[in-house]
């Protein structure tokens, strides 16, 4: 894996991580986690580690984050259809939490 | 090939994941837009569309009828496997797939799109894709039909199957519940069961090593003669082996 793909996975694992672990419910919180058990799923062995010093509390900033992140997997050799699962599955667990 | 095929299936599936605002894509009225569909016209699209989207839930299945005596779970067991027995998977992601991919194509009232709704092309755009996405999965259906096919596979393409089954059927899940706003839609039958058993067969499928060369398994035109006058170039050389 090279360090820019890197990058982007460890950025889009911590936004989910953080989106998990700060969500209301329990079925919010395993929505998320979906979603990283999917991209972990992506990447087999090479996942990088969570970087989680600078990261913000505002949610709606880790959702950005999280989604740029993903869609930014695609020039780093992910599938378009995995991408786009990837997406519709955080815009459910979204929508799970804001309604 | 299968490779054909399934990447046929998976790139209409990844446009149609693009589309958000279904109703707006199928005809309906937005906040700036009028309708340009009325909403029985919308039902209908509603209707053609369940019929492909059973096609590609029989070609998931059908996927999953080859890929299943091969594919042995990489989770580990209490007690080893004996692939002798009438039923090692039971209990396995492949299996509670399996059973989902059953429930709901029984519980499911429309049959799978007919010839002619596979070849007629659609004005709607968002119907198309489906079409395109049936029309794949009806071809790829006779790629591990053949009771030959099932014994070509090994265990590593059977897990590559197995996950790009898995990412359809959760596109299939994902876009049922895209669609619920449809006038007279009907859900698929245990939708988020679905998802979920995709996502552990995903899974499970993972933790082997996917073997990609099933990409050029499946059916093929069969090598013709060509005949005639020696023909110039490459295809010269190619007559003449």
């Amino acid at each position: 894996m090279w360090s820019p793909h890197a990058r982007t996975v460890v950025q889009a694992r911590s936004c989910l991580a953080a989106l998990a672990d700060g969500a209301s419910t329990p079925e919010t919180s395993s929505a998320y986690e979906q979603v990283l058990i999917a991209l972990d799923w992506i990447h087999g062995d090479d996942v990088p580690a969570l970087q989680t010093d600078d990261l913000t509390y505002e949610r709606s900033i880790l959702f950005e984050g999280a989604f740029c992140a993903i869609a930014g997997l695609l020039p780093h050799g992910v599938s378009e259809l995995q991408v786009e699962l990837l997406l519709a599955m955080l815009g459910s667990a979204h929508d799970r939490e804001f309604g | 090939m299968y490779g054909e095929t399934g990447a046929l299936l998976r790139s209409e599936l990844t446009a149609l994941l693009r589309q958000h605002r279904i109703q707006l894509a199928l005809g309906g009225a937005g906040p700036k837009t009028p309708a340009t569909a009325t909403a029985a016209d919308r039902a209908a699209y509603g209707v053609t569309i369940r019929r492909y989207r059973e096609s590609v839930l029989a070609w998931c299945r059908a996927a999953l009828d080859a890929a299943r005596p091969l594919a042995f779970s990489n989770l580990p067991e209490p007690r080893p496997t004996n692939p002798f027995a009438s039923a090692p998977h039971e209990g396995t992601p492949l299996m509670e797939l399996h059973r989902a991919l059953s429930l709901a194509r029984r519980a499911s009232s429309y049959p799978v799109a007919d010839l002619s709704l596979l070849t007629t092309p659609h004005p709607n755009g968002v119907v198309e894709h489906w079409r395109h996405a049936a029309r794949a999965a009806a071809l790829a259906e006779h790629d591990f039909s053949g009771p030959d096919d099932v014994g070509r596979l090994s265990t590593a393409q059977a897990q590559a199957l197995l996950g790009d089954v898995a990412a359809v059927v959760q596109a299939l899940v994902v876009l049922d519940q895209r669609y619920a706003s449809t006038p007279g839609w009907e859900r698929v039958a245990g939708s988020e069961r679905l998802g979920w058993t995709a996502l552990a067969c995903a899974l499970d499928a993972g933790l082997g090593q996917p073997d990609y060369t099933i990409d050029q398994r499946g059916w093929r035109p069969r090598t013709k003669l060509l005949l005639g006058a020696p023909k110039p170039g490459v295809v010269g050389v190619l007559q003449a082996e």
